[in-house]
């Protein structure tokens, strides 16, 4: 056998070994593997990952589903709260200047801050913030302050 | 499903969800090393797709995209644990329960802590794509494309992977 035989041999050991290789080609690789030494072994290797395969713990779909639905529940995504958070200072804070000044709100002024307080899940209630694990906060945060 | 999905159909997010779990699982298990962070990283990790669904503009195959923001989550989880250990794929503690024969059992055991700790010693992008080659069943082109690199990268890799393991499992 030659070099260009045995790499295309190695190539197609994980599909081998899953069973997924038509009966012919199966054949011929498996004729290779019994006259090849080098061959033989890395197909041990890869018999050895493929059994070694961690299964899935039987609860974690259900968990993702949760995890999925509880971010569809909360529409808004955590960026654009962001925004609203940081809209509903910038106006609020344009607004307090302005009251200091002496200045009338206008009603367009108005409708913008309470726009803001609206949209915004994390000022609104729309994010529980208490239901949410130590975790989960840190990832909000960390969405908050990139 | 996927333009279902993509149109907010929950029956078909759910099914996305069971049907490329494992992938994301086992994907994000290659990366942490731990069982326990990898739940934590596919959680986010389809939290993050499904989100981003509208965005997914087909230039690679879903399963490739979906595996790609895997790995990003599971680095991200690693990050925030402050154990950046991309390491190993499965194992025993994750064997299921009731094995038939016990004296196997020891045996699997002791060969996948062999290689768990071989695994350990290849660079990370070599674990990832052994990882993804020979228990997920991607091809090259689907394995660059989740390791954002060239397919002959990622043959490449594939192949020192191997050998290295080969050599340290010798």
């Amino acid at each position: 056998m030659n070099r260009y035989d045995c790499e295309t041999i190695r190539d197609q050991l994980p599909p081998l070994l899953r069973g997924e290789m038509l009966p012919h080609e199966a054949i011929r690789i498996e004729r290779h593997l019994e006259e090849c030494d080098d061959c033989s072994a890395e197909a041990e290797v890869i018999r050895l990952l493929q059994s070694s395969l961690a299964p899935v713990p039987p609860d974690l779909e259900a968990k993702v589903l949760f995890a999925v639905r509880r971010r569809a529940r909360r529409g808004v995504p955590a960026r654009l709260a962001m925004a609203a958070t940081v809209a509903a200072a910038v106006i609020g804070g344009a607004l307090l200047v302005q009251s200091r000044q002496g200045g009338a709100m206008r009603a367009n002024d108005v409708d913008a801050v309470t726009w803001a307080a609206a949209e915004d899940p994390l000022l609104h209630g729309g994010v529980p913030l208490e239901d949410l694990t130590v975790e989960e906060l840190e990832h909000l945060l960390e969405e908050l302050e990139p | 499903m996927l333009e279902k999905a993509r149109a907010g159909d929950a029956a078909a997010c759910n099914e996305l969800v069971r049907r490329y779990l494992p992938d994301v699982y086992r994907t994000a298990a290659a990366v942490l090393g731990d069982g326990d962070l990898a739940q934590d990283a596919a959680q986010d990790a389809f939290v993050n797709a499904l989100g981003a669904l509208r965005r997914f503009r087909g230039d690679s195959t879903f399963r490739t995209w979906l595996l790609r923001i895997a790995i990003n989550a599971a680095r991200t989880v690693g990050r925030r644990q402050g154990r950046r250990r991309e390491v190993t794929l499965a194992v025993a503690e994750n064997e299921p329960s009731g094995q038939p024969d016990p004296s196997r059992h020891a045996e699997l055991v002791s060969e996948t802590e062999r290689l768990e700790r071989a695994l350990k010693n290849l660079p990370p992008k070599q674990r990832l794509a052994v990882s993804l080659r020979v228990q997920q069943g991607l091809n090259y082109a689907e394995i660059a494309g989740a390791l954002s690199c060239t397919e002959g990268a990622a043959r490449v890799n594939y192949h020192l992977g191997v050998k290295k393991l080969k050599e340290l499992l010798r």
